[in-house]
């Protein structure tokens, strides 16, 4: 008999959880409408782009490329300290640009810095600029 | 017309000026000219890194209009792809 009114109990305990979903199905939605107007993530593009130019920088311009990937960086710190400073201003999701921006810049940094050591290697070691100017000449520029 | 302008006018490499010696990204900008006039295959060959690199660039720009997950994924995976490719080009030019 006990088992039966636990079980009633359970029973009435699903159908008030119900409502409760029902509830929550709401406030949830309400919780949505109201993350829509969090503020995105602070410099998130612009850490993006940061850390993709810091490669095409380790190409073009084999000097200035690990500024880029530096500015990156700070700027990805700074913006995850806002967040932690105030988590509630802020939308979560858009912290993944960021994240993602940041990895792309420490991987350009470590890039470009690899090869400045490896074009300094290969300029101090000048004994064969001949063989070098070889397909330089042959493509006739 | 254009595309002859832009071949007499390309910039020197000040590595390539200075010391005599490529670069990581000499080649590009022929590499774009051949592109631009249509052979692919042209371009492949004297700076293979260009096409992955603009494809790049078209990823970074459909990431900053949308935001999701998968596509930041795809980005950061093309990025490690570029930078090996562009580590592969440069060694292999003096091998």
């Amino acid at each position: 008999m006990e088992y039966n009114d636990e079980q009633k109990t359970n029973e009435t305990a699903s159908e008030n959880r119900g409502f409760d979903m029902g509830d929550n199905n709401k406030q949830t939605q309400t919780s949505c409408s109201r993350k829509e107007l969090k503020l995105p993530a602070p410099n998130a593009n612009l850490i993006l782009i940061f850390g993709i130019i810091s490669i095409l920088t380790a190409c073009c311009v084999t000097v200035l490329a690990p500024i880029f990937g530096i500015i990156a960086i700070i700027l990805a710190v700074k913006s995850k300290k806002e967040f932690n400073r105030n988590r509630d201003l802020y939308d979560e999701n858009t912290f993944e640009k960021v994240e993602t921006g940041k990895t792309c810049a420490i991987i350009g940094l470590i890039a470009g810095i690899i090869l400045i050591i490896v074009t300094l290697i290969i300029v101090s070691n000048l004994n064969s600029v001949d063989v070098i100017d070889i397909s330089w000449d042959r493509l006739g520029y | 017309m254009f595309l002859e302008w832009l071949e007499h006018h390309l910039l020197t490499c000040p590595i390539k000026y200075f010391y005599g010696v490529d670069c990581p990204g000499c080649g590009m900008q022929r590499s774009i000219i051949e592109l631009l006039k249509g052979n692919i295959w042209d371009s492949i060959q004297l700076y293979p890194p260009l096409i992955p690199l603009i494809m790049l660039m078209i990823l970074l720009v459909i990431n900053i209009k949308i935001h999701s997950g998968t596509w930041l994924k795809v980005l950061k995976a093309f990025f490690i792809a570029d930078v090996i490719i562009i580590f592969i080009n440069y060694i292999f030019k003096f091998l």
